[in-house]
């Protein structure tokens, strides 16, 4: 069984109309498989959302530390005057893990905005990519958007890679996109080691001060969890 | 059986494509046979249609030009700049060598692809179907060769397109330039024409260890042209390959740079600037490949878009596992003017190798209504208030032209489109 | 009785580019327990070095030499093993942890080491009481504590912030890293104060200094000038006078 591959295809959809919210928090915690990536669930899933009413929101926000392979990209189709989108996301991988997950924002009403923020890790030999689109139409005056892009690589033998793709048919819209690959660096863990922290309790901390913008969207007792899975996610990645 | 559907615009040259000789060309046209011309379904050329070329097949062009056409295309161009006039310079009319119009340089040597051709060894056909096209139907072009420790000064690369009326018709220059180690040279190609024509060279560039090269490309194509230019660089150790692309005129256009940083502490920049308006459609895309440890890539592109014009930036920063201290640098930004101007960007980080410093970023907007007012309260019509800030957003980048004569050229091409398109 | 600390032969270099560096070169220096040791010297001969193979970082390779601590072998120790043995450095630039909360990084600290020490683990609300107290006498402001490690923080407030890691960490043994320079005299002060809040029998320091000043309020036992990467001469505190007013070059050719 545990060799086997598992398949997760669940299909979510979320619909906001006018002034409602809906705030969608995933941690997913799936098997990923063992170190060579023998077994493992296979997450394809699809996350939808529009916000139709004028000034709705949608939130998306997600951990994801397991699976084998993972592959989501949920979407917020802002059709609403005033409407926001929001992605946020935190994908680690480790030994033979991919993440491919990112998310597609569509502007398609005046002063729609989105935020998109994010952050992954990469340990092992796992490769971890955040594939988005954002788009604004014609009729999206005064639409914004800001993207932030943050990867982390933990050893050599792991990928990380950034593929946004910015499509903007108004003048009057803002939008950015930010991103940068780094690595932890020498000084910081040893400025850790220094106070006495053992070498995965610094990278832990690290890693969850790298993903805070993300973790603090959580409701709390999720980000208790979601802290800590992390650091499980990691285990043995340094050293 | 060539289909137009999964082939893209392959079947306009099917007559030129049979009976060819040579294995490179041979090889060249099974490797377009296999993959076709390429459409938006290619991720590649996701947004960019080779529609623009049209439907009526493409020929090999005349061999007989109008002087007169030729030589006002290369006056105005020095008109523009007149610094440039002092320079050697190498004319090609339609994709051929034009002596009368040429001055050789002298501290460099310069061969003829239609005497010797040579296809390099970085672009690759199979790869690539534009230059595995290119490699098929090449005629002539011009290799240059600096020798060691060398400084081939400033050298002109002038490739003018004349179309003519009721002839569809298609050249594919073949170049090649070739730094030892230590050599320098300033190449400053200026595509130039008029009317409607396929203008498709390919630049084959490789910089020895310790060797600069700064290549200045401007695209001022005629107005029904459609202009791709694919370049492939090798830089070796401690080599620098400068690169800067001006996107002006032609109805499509399409800058292509495919530079490989092949050994340590080798750097690479990749600029450019975008200036349409009209249906212009502009394309700049890239391909840093960091293969050796302690490279730098520097990238900084930005568009205007006036009038219906789409700009497309697609920048892909690839670093291997080999390339540690990787240093990586890009930027993408865009100032639409209009409402019905369009930027679709794609800046893209693919990285294997852990301890490198990469960041990219991107920006769309419109001019800032604050500055604009600022100005205009201080008395600047509304027009060159508009210009003012324009420049302003293009200034920096245009700075990054080492050569002064090639960035003066790229300014005064840029005011001349500024007002062309204030007037239009 | 061994003594508390114990460098001997101490010679370690660099791998700067592919270039092997040697930097230190033969370092000896004992200090007993309860004392205060001063390490003078020109820029670039090999204070902070020295100063970072004791704290354990890897990038300098020892190529011989032996560093005794309170009996131990200090080289063969991982750095937060130092840490919980009581080392503290207190570094001359300190590095920046952009989204780690000070208050946060402070108690993962203290109680990684109290675990080491085998103390018991402070809960948040005993933490926050002791770093809130902690930083007050260090004249902080309060939302420091609130702030990420070091970032956007100032030359002046890194190095408080240094001062208020060691108070709360309790060392027997700090290192002191050049922490005056750059501070007005009322930080000079606080450091200084902090400082010999933990003198005791049991605790020495070893401070990195260019200046007089900060040693007229600690009040060290000894002075050694380093130079190239050794100790050239130890004296009594005058030492530091001297060199205060006549400079290191009158020493660095009597040493030749
Ligand atoms: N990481 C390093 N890479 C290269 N050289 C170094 C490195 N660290 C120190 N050095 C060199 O070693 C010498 C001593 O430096 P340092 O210990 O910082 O001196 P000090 O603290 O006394 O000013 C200097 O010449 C410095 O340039
Ligand atoms: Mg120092």
């Amino acid at each position: 069984m545990r060799d086997e591959n598992q398949l997760h295809a669940a299909v979510v959809e979320l619909v906001a109309m006018d002034d409602a919210s809906i705030k969608y928090s995933t941690v997913q915690n799936w098997y990923p498989g063992d170190e060579e990536g023998r077994g493992g669930i296979y997450n394809f899933v699809t996350k939808r959302g529009a916000c139709r009413g004028a000034r709705s929101k949608i939130s998306w926000t997600q951990v994801e530390t397991g699976s084998a392979i993972t592959w989501k990209y949920p979407s917020c189709i802002l059709q609403g005057e005033g409407s926001v989108g929001e992605f946020y996301s935190v994908a680690v991988t480790n030994n033979c893990q991919q993440a491919d997950t990112g998310t597609k924002m569509i502007h398609l009403g005046r002063n729609t905005r989105s935020t998109i923020i994010a952050k992954t890790i990469s340990a092992g030999r796992s490769d971890s990519t955040y594939r988005g689109l954002v788009r604004v139409q014609p009729k999206a005056s005064g639409a914004r958007n800001f993207t932030q892009c943050d990867s982390l690589l933990i050893g050599d033998r792991c990928g990380a890679h950034t593929v946004p793709y910015i499509e903007c048919r108004n003048m009057a819209a803002r939008v950015e996109h930010e991103a940068t690959t780094s690595k932890i660096s020498e000084d910081q863990l040893f400025y850790c080691r220094q106070r006495g922290l053992s070498e995965e309790d610094a990278v832990g901390l690290i890693v969850n001060g790298f993903c805070r913008d993300v973790l603090k969207e959580l409701p709390m007792e999720f980000a208790v969890e979601a802290q800590k899975l992390l650091q499980i996610s990691l285990e043995g990645s340094v050293g | 059986m060539i289909s137009p559907d999964r082939n893209g615009p392959l079947n306009l040259f099917t007559s030129r494509l049979e009976g060819i000789t040579g294995a490179e060309r041979q090889q060249a046209v099974a490797a377009l046979q296999r993959a076709g011309l390429p459409t938006r379904r290619v991720e590649a050329w996701k947004y960019t249609a080779l529609r623009a070329l049209g439907q009526s097949s493409l020929s090999a062009p005349a061999a007989l030009y109008d002087a007169k056409a030729a030589r006002a295309v290369l006056d105005d161009v020095l008109s523009a700049q007149d610094s440039l006039a002092s320079l050697p310079r190498l004319v090609f009319v339609n994709g051929r060598h034009a002596p009368e119009l040429s001055v050789l340089p002298k501290a460099v040597t310069v061969t003829f692809f239609a005497d010797t051709p040579r296809f390099g060894t970085a672009a690759a056909p199979d790869r690539d179907p534009l230059v595995a096209l290119n490699t098929a139907l090449a005629e002539d072009g011009a290799q240059i060769q600096v020798e060691a420790g060398v400084d081939g000064g400033a050298l002109v690369l002038l490739s003018i397109g004349l179309g003519v009326q009721g002839s569809a018709f298609s050249f594919h220059p073949r170049h090649a330039v070739i730094l030892a180690s230590d050599a320098r040279l300033e190449l400053i190609c200026v595509q130039a024409g008029q009317g409607a024509y396929f203008h498709n060279p390919v630049t084959d560039i490789s910089v020895g260890s310790g060797a600069a090269l700064e290549h200045v490309t401007l695209q001022l194509e005629g107005a029904e042209a459609v202009g791709l230019g694919t370049v492939y660089a090798d830089v070796a150790s401690e080599g620098v390959y400068d690169s800067f692309a001006l996107g002006v005129d032609g109805l499509l256009l399409r800058h292509e740079v495919h530079a490989r940083l092949g050994a340590s502490r080798a750097a690479v920049h990749v600029n450019g600037v975008q200036r349409l308006g009209g249906s212009q459609v502009g394309d700049m895309t890239s391909v840093i490949t960091h293969a050796a440890p302690d490279c730098i890539s520097r990238q900084t592109v930005r568009n205007v878009l006036d009038g219906h014009a789409r700009g497309v930036f697609q920048g892909k920063v690839l670093v291997e596992q080999i390339a540690q201290k990787t240093d990586g640098y890009q930027m993408n930004q865009a100032l639409l003017l209009s409402p019905d101007a369009e930027i679709d960007a794609k800046p893209e980080l693919e990285i294997y190798a852990d301890d490198v410093r990469c960041s990219h970023g991107a920006t769309v907007g419109a001019l800032d209504d604050e500055q604009l007012f600022y100005l205009r309260s201080r008395g600047v019509p509304e027009a060159q208030a508009r210009q003012i800030l324009i420049e302003a957003f293009l200034d920096e980048t245009l700075g990054l032209i080492s050569h002064a004569g090639a960035q003066a050229l790229c300014r005064a091409m840029l005011t001349r489109k500024g007002a062309a398109g204030e007037s239009a | 009785m061994s003594q508390f600390l114990e460098i001997s032969g101490l010679n370690a270099r660099i791998d700067a580019d592919g270039q092997e560096k040697q930097i230190l070169r033969g370092v000896d220096l004992s200090i007993p327990p309860g004392e205060v040791h001063v390490i003078m010297g020109p820029n670039g001969s090999g204070k902070s070095t020295l100063s970072y193979v004791l704290a354990g970082r890897d990038d300098y390779e020892v190529t011989s030499g032996s560093v005794q601590f309170q009996g131990q072998d200090l080289l063969a120790m991982e750095p937060e093993e130092r840490a919980a043995a009581g080392l503290f450095l207190a570094f001359q630039s300190p590095v920046e942890l952009p989204g780690v909360n000070n208050a946060n990084f402070l108690r993962t600290a203290i109680n990684a080491v109290r675990r080491a020490r085998g103390q018991e683990e402070l809960d948040a609300v005993a933490f926050l009481k002791l770093a809130r107290e902690a930083a007050k006498t260090l004249s902080m402001a309060p939302d420091m504590l609130k702030r990420n490690v070091n970032v956007g923080f100032s030359g002046g407030e890194k190095k408080r912030n240094e001062v208020l890691q060691m108070t709360l960490l309790q060392p027997t043994f700090a290192i002191l890293d050049e922490t005056d320079s750059g501070l007005d005299v009322d930080a000079l002060r606080v450091v200084a104060e902090g400082v010999n809040r933990l003198r005791a029998p049991t605790f020495s320091a070893l401070v990195i200094t260019h200046h007089q000043k900060l040693l007229d309020y600690l009040v060290p036992d000894r002075i050694h000038v380093m130079a190239k990467g050794r100790i050239i001469l130890s004296g009594g505190p005058e030492l530091a006078r001297q060199i205060d007013q006549e400079g290191y070059a009158k020493f660095l050719s009597e040493a030749a």
